[in-house]
């Protein structure tokens, strides 16, 4: 299904939504790559659900608006779209960075926030495991850590990029890096804070994931005790890629569950 | 024309086998392979040949600033300047640059700065320099407000060195409640400031802003990238902002290798320059464009200039038929050179005349040979030898 496209106007920011099927609230914040195709998770989500797929703005080609500085100019931004767009009981799906967001998010208000699933998320440091540094990674790899399944890395690679695309990858990694170059992909305060989140949540990950590793499943349950762990084998830090069936319902089951 | 001998301070040659064990370079080339004994060999030679350039009238000699790289082992050129500053006693000390944004707190450069040009009675040239991409992996300072700390760091030191103290710099990324540096310079207002780069042209464009009307010095790349440069800042001077910009603007780079034949300074230049261009630029690409560096047109482009002097495995041939550097008897290095100022028409050659692996003993050979030889011919150019700026049709602006 081809999701309907609308730009919104929220706070001088220009925001791509994407949204498609009906049911309860599903907003999908994206990672560092941001949306570069409508994936079949999409597809398979919106059969069940009101699925949103949002370019945070400076994503996606977007202009960069003077107030963003930092994740917490993102965070705040979101609340004021959620009061704009009257949104409430929203299931937020965080992959990566997007993960990280929906925390920064959820500490500030959870008030129209109904539950939350951190897909391979960062935000917090291991010391000693770190997030792997994908600004400075050749695309080879990235690709080994994004995936387990050797085919799909090379299919991956194989891929020749069109101009639009490379041009799309480029604007991407500039927006992220701007997030999240230093300290890379998390905020040295945000462990302090994630107690707020008083919500149910539940984090997935892939087992194999060579981007964020494992190991913060379980880093992200002292913070946040309540949360349940899923760790899919078989798949790097895209499950919803290599595992999509399990991804899938593990994500409505969770949503209905909670709803 | 003013001829300033430039330097990287390059570590002496790693083993081919150690630079092809390790993917970079830049940044993460383990120091383990430093030995402070070559080391302390290896400074006090090239500050040997600095002061060399003094006694053999060169107009100035030059260094710069890099992190973490065995390219050049001068994290503070304000070390190395210093150094110098004492035991020269005529020439300009240019530190090109010092990456002001790159700090967390940029007055202590400009303090610095200050202090080298009281020592020297006003012989310092203050350049401003972003860093190259890699210098943001190494300080984790971001690479996407790159552009604007450079700016405000700026604009930071030349209040300190300009405006009577104390004052209160409020700026987005520099906040100081005291701004009162002692001493001031002693060049009144400010030394001369020069702007090296790789070709950008928001450097370029924020250079020739009638406020400054710096330097802009062309370093390291093919010539026609340096044509297609220098001619951006006239005509950006001439079409956005109104007046003519002169040679005094404009500066040219270029390593330079002189022996009595063309073919012997091939032979000599090949293997220190070959090692130069195919090894000491190894890092990965993300690491030498970095997010948000340059908008992309400009990184465009800058990928575009380095890539031919990156991409593939570079000859001394190929170099100096592309003119990134300057090689032959000193009647082709001159021929070339005027060659260059006739099209370009700049006032400051910077020369580097040792460079890659060179020896000591080659380089000194090659500082006298192009002192004696080559230098009074490009110190006699002047305005009369440059042929003119003609503004293009459809023009920048």
């Amino acid at each position: 299904m081809k999701p309907n496209e609308e730009l919104l106007q929220v706070r001088g920011g220009t925001l791509l939504m994407r949204r498609a099927g009906s049911g309860p609230t599903v907003l999908f914040l994206h990672g560092a790559n941001g949306i570069l195709a409508w994936l079949p998770f999409f597809d398979r989500l919106s059969d069940r659900f009101d699925l949103r797929v949002p370019d945070h703005p400076s994503f996606g080609g977007s202009p960069t608006p003077p107030w963003l500085d930092d994740m917490a100019d993102l965070a705040y931004f979101y609340l004021d779209l959620f009061d704009e767009l009257k949104l409430d009981d929203i299931h937020i799906v965080g992959h990566s960075m997007g993960g990280w967001l929906a925390q920064e998010i959820a500490i500030r208000s959870q008030a129209r926030i109904k539950s939350i699933t951190l897909i391979a998320s960062v935000g917090i440091r291991i010391k000693g495991d770190p997030v792997a540094n994908l600004f400075v990674m050749t695309p080879e790899q990235i690709m080994h850590a994004v995936y387990a399944d050797p085919k799909l890395i090379a299919a991956e690679l194989a891929r020749t990029l069109t101009p639009d695309e490379i041009t799309l990858i480029t604007a991407n990694r500039t927006a992220s890096a701007r997030l999240a170059w230093s300290p890379r992909f998390f905020n040295p305060k945000l462990s302090k804070w994630l107690h707020r989140i008083t919500v149910p949540v539940q984090i997935i990950w892939g087992a194999q994931d060579g981007v964020v590793s494992a190991a913060y499943a379980q880093e992200f349950r002292k913070f946040i005790p309540h949360a349940s762990v899923t760790v899919f084998p078989d798949a790097g830090h895209a499950p919803f890629a290599e595992r999509l069936d399990d991804t899938v319902k593990t994500v409505a089951d969770f949503v209905m569950r909670n709803n | 024309m003013k001829v300033t001998m430039f330097h990287l301070m390059p570590y002496p040659r790693l083993s081919d086998e150690v630079i092809a064990a390790h993917d970079s370079y830049w940044v993460t080339m383990p120091n383990t392979y430093y030995d402070p004994k070559v080391g302390h060999v290896a400074y006090n030679q090239y500050l040997d040949q600095l002061e060399l350039c003094d006694e053999l009238g060169f107009d100035g000699v030059a260094v710069n600033e890099h992190h973490q790289t065995p390219y050049g082992m001068m994290p503070s050129p304000i070390v190395t300047a210093s150094a110098l500053a004492r035991r020269t006693r005529n020439c300009k000390i240019a530190i090109l640059g010092s990456a002001f944004c790159l700090r967390e707190h940029p007055l202590t450069l400009a303090e610095e700065h200050a202090m080298i040009d009281n020592i020297t009675g006003g012989r310092l040239i203050t350049g401003f320099v972003r860093g190259v991409g890699a210098e943001y992996t190494v300080f984790g300072v971001n690479p996407v407000l790159s552009q604007e700390r450079h700016y405000e760091a700026h604009d930071l030191v030349m209040q300190a060195w300009t405006r009577p103290g104390p004052f209160a710099f409020e700026g987005k990324h520099y906040h100081v409640e005291y701004v009162n540096v002692w001493p001031r310079p002693y060049q009144q207002p400010h030394p001369p400031i020069w702007c090296p780069s790789q070709g950008s042209n928001e450097t370029i464009e924020w250079a020739a802003h009638p406020d400054r009307k710096y330097l802009y010095l062309q370093n390291f790349n093919p010539f026609s990238a340096a044509l297609k440069y220098l001619n951006y800042y006239r005509e950006i001077a001439q079409g956005r902002y109104g007046y003519a910009a002169t040679s005094a603007q404009l500066g040219f780079g270029a390593p330079v290798y002189v022996a009595d034949t063309d073919e012997q300074a091939m032979n000599e230049a090949r293997e220190p320059i070959e090692f130069l261009f195919n090894k000491g630029f190894k890092m990965p690409g993300g690491m030498f464009f970095p997010p948000g560096y340059s908008s992309p047109s400009s990184l465009r482009q800058m990928a575009a200039a380095k890539s031919s002097i990156m991409a593939a495995r570079k000859t001394v041939e190929q170099l100096a038929e592309q003119r990134v550097i300057i090689v032959g008897s000193p009647d082709t290095v001159i021929r070339q050179l005027r060659d260059c100022h006739r099209q370009l028409g700049f006032s400051n050659y910077v020369a580097m005349l040792q460079f890659g692996s060179m020896s000591h003993e080659m380089a000194v050979r090659n500082i006298r040979r192009f002192a004696k030889d080559v230098m009074p011919a490009l110190q006699a150019l002047g305005d009369k030898d440059y042929q003119g700026f003609e503004m293009p049709k459809v023009a920048a602006h």
